[in-house]
């Protein structure tokens, strides 16, 4: 089973996510999300969806909960390689006003 | 009729991945592409994790069912629980509405299962559980 991978750089946590992202697996990723976060004074979160393949609603929560702890000490959620179907889940429910998203495939 | 199938399993959230695959391999009889297969396991996911969260309280020791048929082009599924029910659907279907937002739930479920399918029916009743009902043509 491939798991989702943390790398600390600086004051950023990247998080290489795997590859079915909903609740089962999104319960884990925000507490390693927040016990790296708190050891390492994280203030931005990037997120990599290139292994992704599978998505529901639940990334959406999780999209929400990294805003809620980024945004309290001026830092950013920046989303890189989500596919067109992700990039369009995310406009619908309107979180792209306070996330950003880089090489987005949603063209 | 062309094929129908019911399973019955635990609600514990790996059972999420279980349902929507199972759900996936009982639609490809009816050759979906590969957009309408995503369709598909969302919604079931969308549906299984409400039922697990919403219904049980995520106590993993009770029962979701899953019932799926195909008359010709035509998906219907249906998920089931035993658990809570819902006091106001019509509130429980808006965007972003959600009881738990303290579980990372952004509101979208039902907002997901409306637009992925083409029908959506909720039958609910507190303290006796909630069936999701949805339908689908499959275009291939």
């Amino acid at each position: 089973m491939k798991q989702t991978e943390y790398k600390v750089d600086g004051r950023t946590l990247c998080v290489l996510l795997e590859s079915e992202i909903d609740h089962h697996h999104v319960k884990d990723i925000i507490d390693e999300i927040r016990r790296k976060g708190n050891m390492n004074f994280s203030k931005n979160i990037v997120f990599d969806f290139s292994k992704v393949n599978f998505m529901d609603s639940s990334a959406i929560g999780l999209m929400m909960e990294a805003y809620k702890r980024t945004s309290c000490v001026g830092g950013n959620v920046l989303v890189k390689n989500i596919s067109r179907r992700g990039y369009r889940a995310f406009q619908m429910a309107g979180i792209l006003k306070f996330i950003s998203v880089e090489d987005s495939n949603s063209d | 009729m062309d094929n129908q199938m019911c399973v019955e399993f635990d609600s514990k959230s790996e059972n999420e991945a279980f349902a929507r695959i199972v759900a996936a391999a009982f639609v490809a009889k009816a050759d979906p592409t590969l957009e309408e297969i995503d369709d598909i396991k969302t919604v079931v996911s969308e549906a299984v994790t409400n039922a697990i969260i919403h219904g049980y309280g995520e106590k993993g020791d009770q029962k979701v069912f899953m019932e799926c048929s195909l008359n010709g082009k035509k998906i219907q599924i249906s998920i089931m629980d035993k658990g809570v029910g819902i006091d106001n659907i019509e509130e429980a279907r808006k965007p972003l509405y959600t009881t738990k937002p303290d579980v990372h739930r952004a509101g979208m479920g039902f907002t997901f299962m409306e637009t992925l399918m083409d029908t959506l029916e909720i039958f609910s009743k507190p303290g006796e559980g909630t069936t999701v009902r949805m339908t689908k043509n499959i275009e291939g």
